[in-house]
């Protein structure tokens, strides 16, 4: 573990720098923990490619974890709040901070965004759901789109 | 965190975990979709959802259901729900289905329950009608409401025109379809309201309404059934299927119409046969009051005025029971869609039975106790209910405080929502 106040750099796929309190990525990403820990790391000249994630996606994960970072000590009601705001986003901005989350192993944006994600299937019609989702293919050949709905008319 | 770990496939199968930071470089990504996430995250949403939004996901897109009917979900679905090592070979959606009607069966016949009441109407109310998590209230004010099942407000409510009194209705996800006076009456959900003309003719009043896209069928005190076009607003189609008033009707999917009368006759008309008209049952003078089909097992109920409940096979038209499951009036018999197992049964006496569909047994009986258990909001009321011993006779006992008559009934999930003529509303929760 490094002090609270180094930094480290990450590089997103259009190849911009984000410097980063260290603090702040070893204690959300498990593999930039698991980075620092085993010393792959080097301060003086290494920057962390993150070759999947863009720029705008990977500002809002830093976001994500320097406030929960910073604020960890808040009421549940207002870290709740925040997250909620937070992932006020469209669906392929929800997707591609689930990918981000998902590669660099941020185990509570991962379960907020699966949580999110829930939240916009439960209870919703077939139509909604690829709406919201932004589902253009669903892949079904006319006839089983037709068979289905006929046999499910109420799940649509 | 612990609890993530046991979805560790993802992170084993992420490059990053075994990678170093260079070996990391992957092509340059198109923009993410939900159709290209990966097998595994989609397993990790799947898993927060229980199986009936599973059910509904498997036809929401093809990946979607290969990554719902693969073997992993299934797997953890298994351990989850149902402890059994036998998995069979259905598809998931019709295992959940059938495990999700069992539960209802079982939920109705021996679960507990409590009944949850509120004031839904300003004087009376005696027809509730209830689909997809929604309830519709009205007969006997100038309103219909639909109210939330969850929470028992009201969400929705259209005025009945002054001077003409709503007789029956049904409603589907755009509209509301009544019967007012002997005209029909459509309220889109958006807000707009049209009435219909007068039919040519019918001075007689209209007692009974169906309706089945575009058509509805509106039953006359004078015996026959007229068949309305509910976008030219035309009627099509005049049918005399009795010789005495019509009391109700249902239509089934391919368009037959059967109907019951006061005389106790019930017919058929298939519009596609050369005899139009074929009984069912001739008149014996026990009227009939009220019809309910069943389109997955083509059985038709019929409740009468003496408390008898009738079963036909549609397909043969041979009846397969008739039992007296109430010492008197029979108002309503409903059952959940798709469900093939329980009616549910309501009358006069005010006491809600269980019957099983195939041989009109009485599963349970149904009373709503009069002590207050709690009423969370304010809103509304919750009592306690309470089961019958099988063959109880002594029904006269039990205050008709605690029995209102049940008027019309229907049936959801593990829930029957009643309305008794008074200004009450009544949902029946089993566990």
């Amino acid at each position: 573990m490094g002090s609270p106040l180094k930094k480290i750099m990450l590089c997103s796929s259009e190849k911009e720098i984000f410097s980063v309190e260290e603090q702040v990525m070893v204690q959300h990403s498990v593999i930039i923990n698991n980075m620092i820990e085993d010393g792959s790391y080097n301060y003086e000249e290494s920057k962390i490619p993150l070759d999947c994630v863009d720029s705008k996606t990977l500002k809002k994960v830093i976001d994500y974890c320097t406030y929960h970072t910073h604020h960890h000590n808040d009421n549940q009601e207002d870290l709740e709040a925040w997250d909620a705001q937070f992932l006020n986003v469209d669906s392929n901005g929800l997707y591609d901070l689930l990918m981000a989350a998902n590669y660099l192993e941020i185990r509570n944006l991962l379960d907020l965004i699966y949580r999110t994600i829930k939240n916009m299937i439960k209870g919703k019609k077939i139509d909604e759901i690829r709406r919201i989702l932004n589902i253009k293919d669903h892949g079904f050949t006319p006839e089983e789109e037709e068979q289905n709905r006929k046999e499910y008319p109420h799940f649509y | 965190m612990s609890k993530r770990q046991q979805f560790s496939p993802a992170a084993a199968n992420d490059p990053a975990s075994t990678a170093t930071a260079d070996e990391r470089k992957k092509s340059r990504r198109t923009q993410t979709t939900a159709l290209s996430l990966d097998h595994d995250i989609l397993c990790m949403i799947f898993a927060f959802l229980d199986m009936f939004e599973l059910v509904r996901c498997t036809l929401v897109c093809k990946t979607w259901n290969a990554v719902i009917e693969s073997l992993s979900l299934r797997e953890f679905h298994r351990r989850k729900l149902m402890g059994s090592s036998e998995f069979p070979k259905k598809p998931l959606r019709v295992i959940f289905a059938e495990m999700a009607m069992e539960q209802h069966r079982l939920a109705l016949q021996d679960g507990s329950f409590h009944v949850d009441q509120w004031k839904g109407h300003s004087t009376r109310v005696a027809q509730c009608r209830m689909k997809m998590g929604t309830v519709a209230t009205g007969v006997g004010d100038k309103v219909i409401r639909l109210w939330s099942v969850n929470s028992y407000r009201c969400i929705e409510e259209y005025s009945v025109p002054a001077m003409l009194p709503l007789v029956d209705f049904d409603f589907d996800e755009s509209k509301i379809v009544g019967l007012i006076g002997s005209r029909l009456c459509i309220w889109r959900r958006n807000g707009k309201r049209s009435i219909f003309s007068s039919p040519e003719g019918a001075v007689v009043k209209g007692s009974c309404m169906r309706y089945f896209d575009p058509e509805a069928m509106v039953g006359y005190d004078d015996g026959a059934i007229r068949v309305f076009d509910m976008y030219s607003r035309s009627c099509s189609q005049i049918i005399r299927m009795h010789s005495a008033p019509v009391t109700c009707l249902c239509v089934s999917e391919d368009q037959l119409i059967l109907s019951g009368s006061t005389s106790g006759s019930i017919t058929i008309s298939d519009p596609y046969s050369v005899q139009q008209v074929t009984t069912l049952r001739s008149s014996d003078g026990r009227g009939i009051r009220t019809l309910c089909l069943n389109p997955s097992s083509q059985l038709l109920f019929a409740g009468s005025a003496v408390g008898y409940t009738y079963c036909w096979d549609l397909r043969t038209r041979k009846q397969l029971w008739g039992k007296r499951v109430s010492p008197n009036v029979i108002y309503s018999v409903q059952h959940m869609r798709g469900d093939r197992s329980t009616l549910a049964v309501g009358g006069i006496d005010g006491i809600l039975r269980f019957v099983n569909q195939n041989d009109g047994t009485i599963v349970s009986s149904c009373i709503m106790e009069d002590k207050l258990i709690s009423s969370p909001s304010g809103s509304f009321q919750r009592r306690k209910g309470r089961r019958l011993p099988d063959n109880y006779l002594n029904i006269d006992i039990i205050p008709t405080s605690a029995r209102p008559s049940i008027t019309c009934l229907a049936v959801g999930m593990k829930k029957v929502v009643t309305t008794h003529n008074s200004s009450d509303i009544r949902l029946w929760k089993f566990t």
